[in-house]
């Protein structure tokens, strides 16, 4: 459970300020698959880091599981980062020098896994994006798409609370698109907790939640009543 | 407990670094690595090749002057022109040290040889004359010591029998140490050729047998001649030497024999006993300092060259990486785990740099300087590279590689995670 209360970022520019997220209070269950929507520049990617501890805010708090995630120290933040919560950028952003197996065991190297059982665990995950054919590949031999599932193996190879997803499909054509959601959608059945944050309306009605924003105001917040946990 | 965690965490670290270096390094364009590898060998090159060089100068002088001069020990008359007095009291408490393998007794004079062969060519011509130092020598007994008969680069070494013949140094003739400086020297010299020996007012001919180049500048300014010759021309029935060069067992202590001598022999206020160290001039020992001075400044000079090279190299690396340094801080690699793995990089970079040259000096250079010795007025140089040398030179470089290594990585590491992310 994700306990969100008056979460603020605020931005200054010169004498400007723009308040990115305004004062948003709200709840995620565990296993909940939210997209959050809106406009581009309404603050999901602002949202977004903060919930994934990537950025601070300037005012309220984050609690995930009853910890409060404002308490803790930037190492902390950090390593928690590592344990809890998997992160999917827009633009892939996997490590070119790393084959899309290599780029998927980082994070479990990360928490001292050996190398042996790490290799294990990410070909499991890349079987899961359906990629096990494609395990010693480097980024560069991959597709768009394929990379972003690199990305998406290497966001839950480590089993995290959460997973963020930003745009996700943003650079991808539809069938690469709904290969994503699919996964996603797979992810969620098995109990996966996922916030993802999209501007195509089409793949955020797949949710079983969507929050719109704008101004970095929560404007509409609707739940599949039929998706009940 | 939480000293084992922090090791635990460093430990995860370097398995990272490792893991991240290792596939960097194999996967990125070969030629730049072997363009790094490259230049970090001409670093080091630089640092052991100049003062390899300047200092193998140094030491051939050096050499030169104990195995072709002075031996382990040398000993002289305390003020100049005066023999040494009880010479064969002092020539047997040298026999009688636990080290002893040979000595040679020298008599010395000044001494004029004239080129009567080219007076008579030519009236104005200067070439005629020279004076040098003439040495009258057991040539048995001096072989042993010195190996002169090695460096006989013309006719032969005195025998015993040689009663009317010359060695001469090459110093002394024109044709073999051209325009090194400004003093006559005899011109036409070869082999066979007769020349004038005059010692005071007393004169002789004598024939040349041979024509020594040691690389040492006092003896190839020496004229050799038999002791009894000698002795015949100067009417000398004294046995009192001027110079005696001791011998002694490889690997014995020369002060202690120094000692030995000094402690043992009653007139010893009457002689100087030096041991090889001792004898060389202040000129060389000054020269010797001054090379390996200039030697490390042009190290250091390498030094710092190639550390900026690792700098710019890993610098510049991490700065057209940033967005993926962000990105493994945004998934949680720790900043430490990414540091190790650039100063791995540089490690590597810098080691096989090392090693590289190593290669190419010990089992290229260094053999082939001594086929081919640097040739100087004074001395031969041959290259002056030792195991311990290329270890300490190795280990300043390594450690500038891990240092300049570090502080770019640390520079790019410490921006903020979503700045780098996102190109900020
Ligand atoms: N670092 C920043 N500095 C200033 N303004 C920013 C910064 N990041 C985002 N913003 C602004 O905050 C607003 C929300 O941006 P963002 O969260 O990226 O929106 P979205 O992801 O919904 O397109 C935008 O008006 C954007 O210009
Ligand atoms: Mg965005």
């Amino acid at each position: 459970m994700i306990k969100i209360k008056n979460l603020t970022k605020i931005f200054t520019l010169g004498d400007n300020t723009l308040i990115a997220v305004n004062n948003l209070s709200f709840l995620v269950p565990s296993g909940q698959f939210l997209a959050i929507t809106g406009i581009s520049g309404s603050g999901k990617s602002t949202l977004l880091y903060q919930l994934s501890l990537l950025d601070r805010p300037n005012r309220g708090t984050i609690s995930i599981d009853n910890i409060n995630t404002s308490k803790l120290t930037s190492g902390e933040r950090i390593s928690y980062r590592l344990k809890n919560l998997g992160y999917i950028f827009q633009d892939y952003a996997i490590l070119p020098t790393l084959t899309a197996k290599e780029n998927v065991m980082l994070p479990l190297l990360m928490q001292g896994v050996k190398e042996n059982i790490a290799q294990e665990k990410a070909k499991e995950a890349l079987l899961k994006v359906d990629l096990q054919d494609r395990l010693d590949h480097l980024p560069s031999q991959l597709s768009g798409g394929q990379q972003q599932r690199v990305s998406i193996a290497r966001a839950i190879v480590h089993n995290p609370k959460i997973l963020f997803a930003d745009e996700p499909t943003a650079n991808l054509d539809t069938e690469s698109s709904e290969t994503i959601l699919k996964i996603f959608l797979n992810l969620h059945k098995q109990g996966q907790t996922i916030i993802m944050a999209t501007h195509e309306l089409d793949y955020a009605k797949l949710a079983e939640r969507n929050i719109e924003l704008r101004d970095g105001i929560i404007i509409r917040d609707t739940l599949k009543k039929s998706k009940n946990h | 407990m939480k000293i084992r965690t922090s090791f635990n965490k460093l430990k995860r670290d370097i398995t990272v670094g490792k893991f991240l270096a290792v596939r960097e390094l194999k996967r990125n364009n070969p030629w730049s690595t072997a363009l790094i590898i490259f230049v970090m060998s001409l670093t080091f090159f630089n640092m052991v090749l100049m003062g390899g060089i300047l200092i193998g100068l140094a030491d051939g002088m050096m050499s030169s002057f104990k195995t072709y001069y002075s031996s382990d020990i040398l000993i002289k008359p305390a003020s100049q022109n005066v023999s040494i007095s009880q010479s064969s009291m002092l020539e047997s408490l040298i026999k009688s040290l636990p080290s002893y393998q040979a000595l040679s007794k020298r008599y010395t004079v000044a001494a004029i040889l004239i080129n009567e062969d080219k007076v008579k060519i030519k009236d104005t011509e200067i070439g005629q004359r020279v004076s040098g130092t003439l040495v009258g020598i057991n040539p048995i007994e001096e072989d042993v010591v010195t190996g002169l008969s090695t460096q006989i680069i013309t006719g032969e070494f005195l025998n015993d029998y040689d009663t009317e013949a010359i060695v001469i140094g090459k110093g002394l003739l024109a044709e073999y140490s051209k325009g090194s400086s400004t003093e006559s020297r005899l011109e036409g010299v070869v082999v066979g050729s007769r020349l004038r020996l005059t010692i005071g007012n007393n004169n002789t001919e004598v024939s040349v047998k041979g024509i020594i180049d040691t690389g040492n500048s006092t003896v190839d300014n020496r004229i050799f001649i038999l002791e009894s010759t000698m002795r015949a021309l100067t009417n000398n029935q004294s046995l009192n030497v001027n110079e005696i060069a001791i011998l002694l067992n490889q690997d014995s202590n020369n002060k202690q024999a120094k000692e030995y001598i000094v402690d043992n022999f009653p007139y010893n206020t009457d002689i100087v006993v030096e041991t090889a160290e001792e004898t060389l001039p202040k000129a060389i020992l000054d020269m010797k300092k001054t090379f390996s001075m200039l030697g490390n400044i042009v190290g250091v000079i390498s030094l710092v060259v190639g550390a900026i090279t690792i700098f710019i190299v890993i610098f510049v690396n991490a700065i057209t990486r940033r967005k993926y340094i962000g990105i493994m801080k945004g998934i949680g690699i720790s900043a430490r785990a990414i540091e190790i793995s650039y100063v791995i990089q540089s490690l590597f970079y810098a080691l096989s740099g090392i090693l590289f040259s190593s290669f190419i000096v010990i089992w290229f250079l260094a053999p082939w300087f001594d086929l081919h010795p640097l040739k100087f007025p004074v001395t031969e140089g041959k290259l002056a590279v030792t195991t311990s040398g290329l270890i300490l030179r190795g280990l300043i470089l390594t450690i500038t590689a891990l240092i300049s290594g570090y502080i770019p990585a640390k520079m790019v590491t410490k921006q903020n995670t979503l700045d780098a992310i996102l190109g900020r």
